[in-house]
Order: structure tokens, then sequence, then C-alpha cells
């Protein structure tokens, strides 16, 4: 069982998120916007974000994960650099951005896409979970 | 992008180049006639009429005529210089020899009919005319002095009876060659002649030039700004091409401000930094409205002079002493002004005033339009951003539901009952459809969208191709559908953007299995073909109606046979496919019989990445989710 928190101001997905996960035997916490996020990050220390991209601006899903990625030794959440995220997102491209799951752009472990599959979220966290503990 | 003309040096020599070696081969034709006409006339004269000429002197110019003559002809023939300035100053050296051998023969064939008593002397003011033609004021000058001093000699020479004197006019006055006032006064009006006939021909001539060289310039201008919808690389070409094209020192143009209504620097040629930097406008808001749009153009003859202008004193520093301004009007509305200068005063006069005038006036259209394409090119931006908001809008409830739709399905909140659960089955089918339709839609507007040819880059085919079946392998093998791809081994690239080309081979792959029979089969076949590659997408499906064939690239068309068959689409697809292939530069076609099946031929232009700067190894981002477990390498936020 793991402690997992779920970033996104969309309830119905918080809503399948955490029925899928629960049924799986996880413990689900919420946020619904970045700062929101922080706090619970600092308050709970989940073993795993899962995270949306767009809340209130259309990148604050980004920002929120370079600053826990931050390696600056002084950053106020170095404590959680390690805690693997779990990026919502969907296959159509939306916005101009792009990424891709590199060190140096966007240090994330995964991307789920929206709508969500409860059969495909429950494999790729205890996928990232078990990635987790045996390294 | 569109290409620009360039200039290059020395552009504006080849229609000299071009007249001049056009009038060196006419006087080469020409001299074949005098050859033989000094060699037939003495034939007719000696044998016919029987003057008293020295017959064997005739023959011996003749055929030096035409001996230099075919030299020169051979000599022409020959060479062939590729660089234009170097190629005009050989024609004019050939032209120059020419005329030089032509003298000589002119003040042999003098001396043999008469000296000052010649009836040939017309000859040498057809000498001057033919220099005056084709060099400049000086060479005609001096050869006019040449001529009439060539002639002074002969009728000096004769006279002093240092060179026999030849009378071809037998019932002519004999001693008449050495009267002083018959030489003098013949001599004195030749030498009248001869110059004025130089002097007129040359200045007609330079003023034909300039006319040519203007118009020339009018035409490359016109190709200037015809060639670029940019703002600043037009308002470029329009300065250079001004100055440029009247010879002088520089040019500039100010647009008016919209908000402030004051005259901006926009663009200029052959002034400093400094002087653009810190000089206002030359002309007051007043003066530009009260003279320069009242009663165009204003020409400033002295700068020194001027009290007009703001700043004459800058002006001086810079070097300028006169300048012309010319309103910028398009349909009566004031744009800007266009300022040409010069580094002497009264260097323009009406004529060049006139010519600034027709710049402008050309620059007008062409600003309004590169001005109303600006404005599109935002508006299209702005439109872009729209559409992605709405659809990211529209998606997002849809993608709530159908989590929850399927967090349900599940079994994640409770069992069902077999018809609840049926009926949320649909529930799951119908907002799968609405989701696909969002998407279609937002690809049209994408393959629609203005810029879409700003964002092109090399994109590895094999790569994308490969991609999108992966991606659709499932859906093969559960309808047992068998899917070959042929290929090339080595990668091409096209330019195309990465989300088009995956949008376009999905589409027409998917299709591809959503038609076919279970355990029916679909190729992809990749072919380079010079230029181009060929791909084919050929499956043994239900087929296309033949009557409906024109119209499947029409947008929110369905087939009939697939309708009846219950086969879902929202008849965006190949309309997206379309839009997207031409915006490539691409063709498709199709070939479809009813119950055998379809074959979708795509023919693209191919590129050379290496030639083209693109980012790193593009990557296919619509089928990015290759990977089993999803770990999806490229795609975008929700």
């Amino acid at each position: 069982m793991a402690k997992i928190l779920i970033i996104d101001d969309d309830p119905d997905i918080i809503t399948s998120v955490r029925l899928s996960l629960e049924a799986a035997g996880h413990e689900v916490c919420e946020a619904h916007n970045g700062t929101e996020g922080l706090e619970r990050i600092q308050a709970i220390h989940p073993d795993l974000i899962i995270l949306d991209v767009m809340m209130d601006t259309t990148t604050e899903g980004f920002q929120l994960t370079l600053q826990l990625r931050n390696p600056d030794p002084t950053s106020a959440y170095k404590e959680y650099r390690e805690i693997p995220i779990l990026m919502l997102t969907s296959i159509h491209s939306t916005t101009p951005l792009r990424f891709g799951p590199t060190e140096d752009y966007l240090p994330v472990e995964a991307f789920i896409d929206k709508p969500i599959d409860p059969d495909k979220l429950v494999r790729k966290v205890e996928a990232l979970l078990l990635a987790r503990t045996t390294t | 992008m569109v290409k620009r003309t360039s200039y290059q040096t020395g552009s504006e020599e080849i229609p000299l180049l071009c007249e001049l070696a056009g009038d060196s081969a006419h006087l080469i034709r020409a001299r074949w006639v005098a050859g033989a006409l000094v060699l037939l006339a003495t034939v007719l004269s000696v044998r016919v009429l029987s003057l008293p000429l020295a017959e064997g002197s005739f023959y011996l110019l003749g055929g030096f005529i035409l001996l230099y003559n075919t030299a020169l002809a051979l000599y022409t023939r020959r060479y062939n210089i590729p660089d234009a300035a170097q190629c005009l100053a050989r024609t004019q050296k050939i032209i120059l020899v020419q005329v030089a051998l032509d003298w000589l023969s002119m003040a042999v064939f003098l001396h043999l009919t008469g000296g000052i008593c010649s009836p040939a002397k017309p000859l040498l003011l057809i000498h001057v005319l033919v220099i005056a033609i084709l060099m400049s004021r000086q060479i005609t000058l001096l050869f006019v002095l040449l001529d009439v001093g060539t002639l002074t000699v002969i009728a000096y020479l004769e006279h002093a009876e240092l060179l026999p004197h030849h009378c071809v006019t037998p019932a002519f006055p004999s001693g008449m060659y050495s009267d002083p006032v018959y030489v003098g006064s013949r001599l004195a009006f030749i030498a009248l002649a001869a110059f004025a006939i130089g002097y007129l021909t040359t200045t007609i001539m330079n003023r034909q030039r300039q006319r040519d060289h203007r118009i020339a310039h009018l035409l490359l201008t016109t190709q200037a700004v015809s060639s670029t919808l940019k703002l600043p690389n037009l308002l470029g070409d329009l300065v250079r091409c001004a100055a440029e094209a009247l010879s002088v020192r520089g040019a500039s143009i100010r647009l008016i401000d919209e908000s402030s209504g004051r005259l901006v620097f926009s663009a200029s040629h052959g002034l400093s930094q400094a002087y653009r930097d810190d000089g206002g406008p030359e002309l007051s808001v007043e003066v530009f409205e009260r003279v320069v749009l009242s009663e165009p153009p204003l020409i400033i003859h002295d700068v020194s002079q001027d009290s007009r202008l703001r700043h004459p004193q800058a002006m001086m520093r810079e070097g300028i002493r006169s300048m012309v301004s010319a309103p910028i009007l398009s349909r009566g509305r004031p744009l800007g002004i266009l300022n040409v200068y010069a580094s002497e005063a009264y260097a323009f006069q009406a004529a060049h005033a006139d010519f600034i005038m027709k710049i402008a006036y050309l620059g007008a259209t062409a600003i309004e339009n590169a001005l109303s394409y600006e404005r599109l090119e935002s508006a299209g931006q702005e439109r872009g951003m729209f559409v992605r908001m709405v659809t990211h809008e529209l998606r997002t409830p849809v993608a709530g539901a159908q989590s929850l739709v399927r967090t349900m399905l599940r079994g994640l909140v409770g069992d069902f009952t077999e018809k609840q659960s049926e009926l949320l089955h649909r529930v799951d089918v119908r907002l799968e459809q609405l989701m696909d339709l969002i998407n279609d839609l937002l690809a049209l507007a994408a393959g629609r969208m203005g810029g879409l040819e700003r964002q092109l880059k090399p994109v590895p085919l094999l790569a994308c191709i490969e991609q999108s079946v992966q991606r659709l392998n499932q859906e093969a093998e559960s309808k047992h559908v068998e899917i070959t791809l042929k290929d090339p081994r080595s990668e091409l690239h096209i330019l195309a953007t990465e989300d088009g080309l995956g949008k376009v081979l999905g589409n027409l792959v998917g299709n591809a299995i959503k038609y076919v029979q279970a355990g029916g089969r679909v190729g992809v076949d990749v072919k380079q073909q010079g230029d181009l590659v060929q791909i084919l997408i050929s499956d043994n499906g239900i087929g296309i109606p033949a009557d409906e064939l024109p119209h499947i690239w029409d947008e929110f068309y369905r087939g009939r046979n697939a309708r009846n068959a219950g086969i879902t689409g929202t008849g965006l697809g190949l309309s997206i496919v379309k839009h997207f292939v031409e915006r490539f530069g691409g063709l498709i076609q199709v070939e479809s019989k009813e119950g055998k099946g379809s074959t979708f031929t795509l023919m693209l232009p191919l590129c050379d990445p290496s030639s083209l700067s693109g980012p790193d190894s593009p990557t296919c981002p619509e089928e990015a989710s290759a990977d089993p477990e999803g770990i999806v390498s490229h795609n975008a936020a929700t």
C-alpha cells in the first residue's frame, strides 16, 4: 500500500483516480492546484504524485515539477526530490508547448493520457512504485 | 518563404552590354557591305565610267577593310566571358578598335578620292555619328578632333605637294585643293557639323541610357516589392532601389505611426547610424502636410539654404546637400514619406523627382499589402490560440465523464445489472465519438490555420510510419488484420509538422484497418521516386462507391456503405489528411472499387535534413505511446 497524492483541478478525474487506486489498496490524498499541492506534499510526504499540467495556469504542473526537482541544495523541497511523478496529459496537442521525459527538460517519470483508464492507471502506478523500491 | 530578388553588382550593366554587343555585330555586318562596295564601285568607276582612279590602291583598301573585318568577326565570335562587367569592358575595347581601324580606312579613302575636294566627305560625319551612338562624349569629341585633324593634315600635305592629289571628278576645277579660302571654309563647316553631330547625339544617347537605367530599376523595384510581404524587407528594398536607380547618396522611409501621428524612421540606405539615431524627421509635420502632401514632390535643391528643413546642420554633417521628398499615399491616405538624398546641391531635376514619386507610388501599394498581411497573421495566431483553448475547454468535461464511466464499468463502485452495464457501455461509446470529433475539429483547424508553413521542418518519414502502424497494431490484431509494411532501408525525410504527418498516416492506416473485414489485409508501401516519396496505403475492405469518390474529401462526408455497415466515424479524417498533405506540398489520390478495397496514393516532396536547420532528431508525437507501458515521449498538456 502506498500513499499517493493526486493534484488536479478536475473533480471527476480526482474521483476516477481515487476509486481506481483505492480499489487497488492505495491511500489517495488530493489537492486542487499547485500551491495546495506543494502544501500537501510537505504535510504528507507521498510515495507518488499524479499531476495535471493545466490548472490555474496552462503550465502550472510544469512549474510545480521544476520546483520539486530543483537541484539547488538549499531548495525547500529537496527532501521530496525523489518522489516519482506521473503526469496527466492528453495525447493531442492543446498548447504549443512540447516536452519529453528528459532529466534536464522535464524530469518526470511517466505520462498517462486522459481519460483515465483504471487498469492502465493502476499498472503504471505500480510499475513506478516498484521501480522506486528496487533502486 | 518567398525567395527574394537579389541584386548582383553590375546587373545594371547588362542592358548596356546587350545593346553594345548588338551594335558591335551590326557594325561588322555594315563593314562587309562597305568593303564590298569599295571594290564594286572601283570596278564600275574605272571600267564603265572610265574615271581616273588609282585602281590598285582602291582594291588594296577594299581588301584591307574585308580582312580586318574578318579578323574582328572571328574574334568576337570566339570569346564568351561570364562576368558582365568584364565582358562590357571587352566589348567597349573591341568597338574602339573597330572605329580606329575605320578611321584609318576612311583617311586613306578620302585621300584617294580627292582629299578636301573628295565627294566622300560626308563619310566623316557618319563616322562621328557611329562613335557618338556607341561611345562616351569624351571619346566622341576626341574622334571629332582626330577626323577633322586628319582631313586638315591631308589637305595641307596635298597643298604642300608632299602627298599626290588625286582628282576623281575631271570636271572639277583643278587647283581648288590648294585654294586657302576653299580649303579653310570646307574644313570649318565640316568641323562644325562633326562637333554638332557628336555633341547632340551623345546628349540624346545619355538621356536615353539614363531613362533605360531608371526603367530597369523601376522593374527591379517592382520585382523586389512584389516578392515580399514582410514590411522590413519591403522598406529596405524600396530605399535601396530608389538610391541605386538615381545613383545618389541614400534614401530613407519614415512611416506615420498610427498612435502618435508622427513620422517614424522605418528604413534607410546609405545613411550613417548616428544620423539615423539622432536626426528627427528632416521636415516638420506642418511642411509635410502643407508641401509634400498637397503639391508633391518637394525638391530641396540646397540643404544649406532651405528654411523648411528642421536640422540642416545635421544633414550637412551627414554630407547631404540636396533632397527630394515624395509622399507615400495609399488611396489618398498618407502612409509616410520617401526621402532621397544626394551629396551635391542641385542634383535633382523634375525628371528625378517624378521617378521618386513613381517609386513611392509603387511602394504604397506594397506597404499596404504588407500591413494587411501583418494584421492577418496576428489574427491567425489569435484564432489559433482561441481554437486551442476552446478545444481544451471542450475536451476537459468529456475526459472527466469518460473517466467516471470507465471507473463505473470497471466495477469500482459496485455491480450493475446487465441492462445498466449495456447502457453505460453505450454512453462510453458516444463519449468516445464526441472526443474523436473534438480532436478531429482541432486537427482540421490546425491544418487550415495560417502560419503552418513556418512550422515545417524535416520529419523522419519511416519512423513516423512505423510508429503509426505500431500504435494501431492492437486494433489490427483484435480484428485479425495483417499489416504489411514495405519500405526502403534508409530513412527519408519530408518537410512537415510532426503532428500533421502523424495525423495523415494515422488517419489513412486507421481507416484501412477500420474498413476491412476481420481477417483482411492492409498494405503500406513506401517508394522513393527521385525528389518525391510515394506512399501507397491499400486495403481489401469495403471500398468506396464510384459515385461517392469525388466527395470523400468533403468535411463530414461519410460513405453510405460505411454508414450502413455501422462503422462509426466523424467524416473529418480525409479532409484533415488532404489539408495537411497540401500544406506539405504533396498530393493525394485514391483508387477504389466497392467491395474490393481502396488504395490511397500519397506523393510528398523529400527534403535533405542536413541542408535545413531543424531540431535534433524529431520524433512523431502523434504515435508517441508506442511503449507498451505508455511511457510517452512527446505530447502536450491537458
